[in-house]
């Protein structure tokens, strides 16, 4: 072995560069040991303390760069040694130089992708308005991630959009799919002929995942915040996307979907779709069915049934409300009686743990003529859940919202929250727990695992007592999803989990076992 | 080579004063990274031109689009004004006219938080940064602060291994008020690590940082800290490289990059900001010296708990034991 130094005067990499290198050198065959660093005083006590110091050491200053080696000659030079610490060298400028770039301001975004069409803003709410501003002003279509933005800055940007023929969705928009792209929070789904505007971005998921399902592909996505239907933004968005939807060729039916608008916006809206070439299905959950049938559109009663009617009506079939199962009525009666017969006569109460706020929604509109189901956003204000009586009753959360969120990332990200209230709101009381395993980009990579292992130490829990619990689950993603919908399904089942094709279903059975326990042990509302 | 023409977004304030005081100066390029580039001015001075968010003391955050690497290079000649930066081979101007100025010293003027809430800061701080990756000096977090975070064994590194027992000895020392003795372990400190601003002069600047706000939070009180940051910067002079003895001068003088002036304002003054937000940006720096700088901000505020609380019995007239304040070490 020999040790040897290389010496570049006058040279600066940043430790990152010098700590990669350093590895990959060390790996090189007949390198025993390896230093590189700057020739400081210390540095250079260091490669002495490792054996490493040669009589070139002397004329090193701190500004000089050094790489000693111990080496064997018989198999490698020191040459080949520098020849190898040049070619890494070079190889990590270039990817420095493009891959690693990280603009530092829209402007300089815009000047490195020339061609940019759109922009993703996601910073902190106060600072959200100007930087769109920047964005509609330099010509751009806006996806607004962020929250906390005020209401007169949405309504203002929204209007400079509409002046200049842009989207600005959000602010609060988690879903997208514009161009086949996928943005935020959505899943891998097939390109087709139906576009889609939500207002909300689990329901618009769920619509999407159903239209893949049905073999049936989306045009365009297109999100628009919360507040967009509300009358102080007035339904811009929404507009501004369905007048897109009705000029675009590639869109041959639109569903609108969003919580029940402020009745003038809805107004504004019904009269497009009075006007509008194409068919439109529409899914206000909740929503006012004779007026949107007076509108010409196709009213909906749950998120997949807007999948389903916009599938039968793009190709022509006949339709009607989508109110049943996939399965056959009796295969899911023996379901319902297997399952109510694991429960003891106390297990009364529901537990519905959703990561999506509008399939909680959904599922408590479903729910909401047969239960009393108190939540943290309620149908009305009595059932909050601040007023649950004793800590007993139904309960169904979003746990998306922001009292669960604050710190710590969203639950379709992040499982722990969901996690952590299996174990602390599921008891010796509970008979159904009901869930949603939302699949796709943005999502945690095993939801249906982190399920799977609380409802498996759940079911330990209680069967200490001699209980058990049912648990009922539908899965929001396809088999494109890079969580696989399959995948997903198997991992529930295999934990005793009953898996439905959709929100809609899963909450149909959960209403059947609680139908079928009320029979045996009276009325539990 | 066309001319590459910038608008600068953000101007440190003391650069503002330094181009006012020196019209027209002729700085060269000292050294040149694809997101920032050097420029040497008074023969020891640098400014610095980055294309990041974080902008340091005598920074300039420009709007480049590309790697400074594709038309500047070492040697290279700029003529500085205030309102522009004109390379004199012509490949390349920054417009400095709509430059928002960065003010480097603002929290110095703020109210200080109670002791018992930095001291709960610091602790959040800790936990977090015990469960980032280990680099550079972080394998060395459970032995300095005494807490035994993680059940992961620490992936220690040559380097950390090389320096453990001088940081402990150094960090004990200043724990211990004995400033001599400190500054004499700094010897052992000051430009050891790889890259071209070495790991301990990263832990060293956030001590120095600490100390002169805690000296400022309380004049009088601590008079032997100005002398003693000045030493260390002086001998970084000598001891590290050119980039990181100019990061050691403004940290002594309270001075750090944006990114690390917005923890330090979390952690001592009130602030709107997420503290674990803040950290995480600093963590992003360089390779390790983010997480090198946060290991000596744990340490240091571990210092300014003990140092601050020793004052607050004072003022209470419940203590019981009188430190004596060491003589100011002379150069």
């Amino acid at each position: 072995m020999t040790i040897h130094t290389s010496i570049k005067k006058n040279a600066y990499y940043d430790s990152v560069t010098l700590m990669l290198l350093s590895r990959q050198l060390q790996e090189l065959a007949g390198v025993e040991d390896v230093l590189v660093g700057m020739g400081t005083e210390l540095n250079l006590d260091l490669a002495r303390d490792l054996g490493l110091a040669t009589g070139e050491f002397d004329t090193l200053t701190p500004n000089d760069l050094f790489i000693a080696a111990k080496i064997d000659e018989a198999q490698i030079s020191m040459k080949a040694v520098e020849d190898a610490f040049n070619e890494y060298l070079n190889k990590s400028a270039e990817s420095d130089s493009d891959e690693d770039y990280q603009p530092p301001s829209l402007s300089s975004a815009i000047q490195a992708l020339p061609g940019a069409n759109m922009v993703l803003v996601s910073v902190p709410g106060q600072y959200a308005a100007a930087e769109v501003e920047d964005a509609l002003d330099a010509g751009l279509h806006v996806m607004l991630f962020s929250d906390n933005v005020p209401v007169e800055d949405e309504l203002r940007l929204k209007q400079k959009a509409v002046e200049k023929g842009l989207l600005m969705m959000g602010p609060d928009c988690g879903t997208a799919i514009i161009n086949g792209v996928p943005l935020c929070f959505a899943n891998a789904v097939r390109r087709g002929k139906i576009g889609v505007v939500g207002a909300s971005g689990t329901g618009t998921q769920e619509v999407t995942v159903q239209i893949h399902k049905l073999g049936e592909g989306l045009s365009q996505v297109i999100g628009t915040g919360g507040r967009d239907l509300k009358a102080q933004i007035g339904g811009l968005m929404m507009i501004q996307g369905f007048e897109s939807l009705i000029a675009d060729p590639e869109t041959e039916l639109i569903v609108l979907i969003s919580k029940p608008p402020d009745p003038s916006v809805a107004e504004k809206i019904y009269q497009i779709a009075k006007s509008s070439p194409k068919p439109v299905v529409i899914d206000f959950i909740g929503g006012d069915r004779a007026a949107i049938e007076a509108a010409g559109a196709i009213p909906c009663i749950s998120l997949e049934d807007a999948a389903q009617k916009a599938v039968k009506v793009l190709r022509g079939q006949e339709y009607e409300d989508f109110t049943g199962f996939s399965l056959p009525e009796e295969q899911i009666e023996q379901i319902v009686e297997k399952e109510a017969a694991k429960l003891k006569d106390d297990q009364t109460e529901l537990r519905a743990l959703f990561t999506g706020g509008t399939l909680a929604d959904e599922a408590m509109k479903l729910l909401g003529d047969h239960y009393d189901i108190y939540s943290n956003i309620p149908l009305s204000p009595e059932m909050a859940i601040e007023n649950l009586p004793e800590g007993r009753g139904h309960i169904c959360l979003d746990l998306g919202e922001d009292e669960f969120t604050r710190g710590r990332p969203h639950p379709m990200i992040d499982p722990q929250t969901r996690t952590e209230f299996f174990e602390s709101h599921v008891d010796e009381k509970t008979a159904v727990i009901l869930v949603d395993v939302v699949l796709g980009f943005g999502s945690y990579k095993d939801p249906a695992g982190a399920v799977a292992d609380s409802v498996r130490e759940i079911r330990q829990r209680l069967s200490n007592q001699d209980r058990d619990v049912v648990v009922i689950a539908s899965v929001c993603g396809t088999e494109l999803d890079r969580q696989d919908l399959n995948k997903s399904i198997t991992t529930l089942e295999a934990a005793g989990i009953i898996v439905l094709p959709s929100n809609a279903q899963a909450v149909r059975l959960t209403d059947k076992v609680m139908q079928r326990i009320k029979k045996g042990a009276g009325d539990v509302r | 080579m066309s001319n590459k023409e910038m608008n600068a977004i953000t101007a440190a304030d003391d650069l503002l004063e330094f181009l006012e005081n020196h019209p027209s100066f002729v700085a060269r390029v000292h050294s040149v990274f694809p997101h920032a580039v050097n420029l040497l001015v008074l023969e020891e001075a640098l400014i610095t031109l980055t294309n990041q968010d974080d902008i340091t003391p005598m920074g300039l955050r420009v709007d480049c689009g590309t790697s400074f690497a594709e038309f500047l290079k070492a040697g290279d000649e700029i003529v500085l004004d205030i309102d522009r930066f004109a390379a004199i081979n012509g490949f390349f101007t920054v417009n400095l006219r709509n430059a928002e100025v960065w003010e480097t010293r603002s929290i110095l003027i703020l109210d200080a938080l109670p002791a018992e809430t930095v001291s709960q800061t610091r602790f959040s701080l800790m936990r977090w940064l015990a469960k980032q990756p280990v680099q550079g000096l972080l394998p060395l977090l459970p032995r300095l602060t005494r807490q035994l975070m993680s059940s992961k064994p620490a992936n220690d590194n040559l380097y950390s291994r090389h320096i453990a027992d001088d940081l402990e000895a150094f960090m004990q020392a200043i724990n211990s008020s004995d400033w001599k003795p400190a500054l004499h372990l700094a010897d052992r400190l000051i430009g050891f690590g790889m890259g071209s601003t070495p790991a301990c002069d990263d832990f060293l600047a956030a001590y120095m940082v600490v100390l002169r706000i805690t000296n400022e939070l309380n004049p009088g009180r601590f008079p032997w800290i100005r002398e003693f940051n000045d030493i260390i910067a002086s001998k970084a002079n000598k001891r590290t490289t050119l980039i990181s003895a100019n990061m050691l001068r403004h940290a002594a003088e309270g001075r750090v990059s944006l990114d690390q002036q917005q923890l330090l304002q979390a952690c001592f003054f009130k602030s709107d900001k997420d503290l674990i937000l803040l950290a995480e940006k600093v963590l992003r720096h360089g390779a390790s010296s983010g997480g090198d700088f946060l290991l000596g901000l744990v340490c240091a505020l571990k210092w300014y708990q003990i140092a601050i609380t020793e004052i607050s019995k004072e003022g209470d007239k419940t203590w019981v034991e009188y430190k004596r304040l060491q003589p100011v070490p002379t150069l």
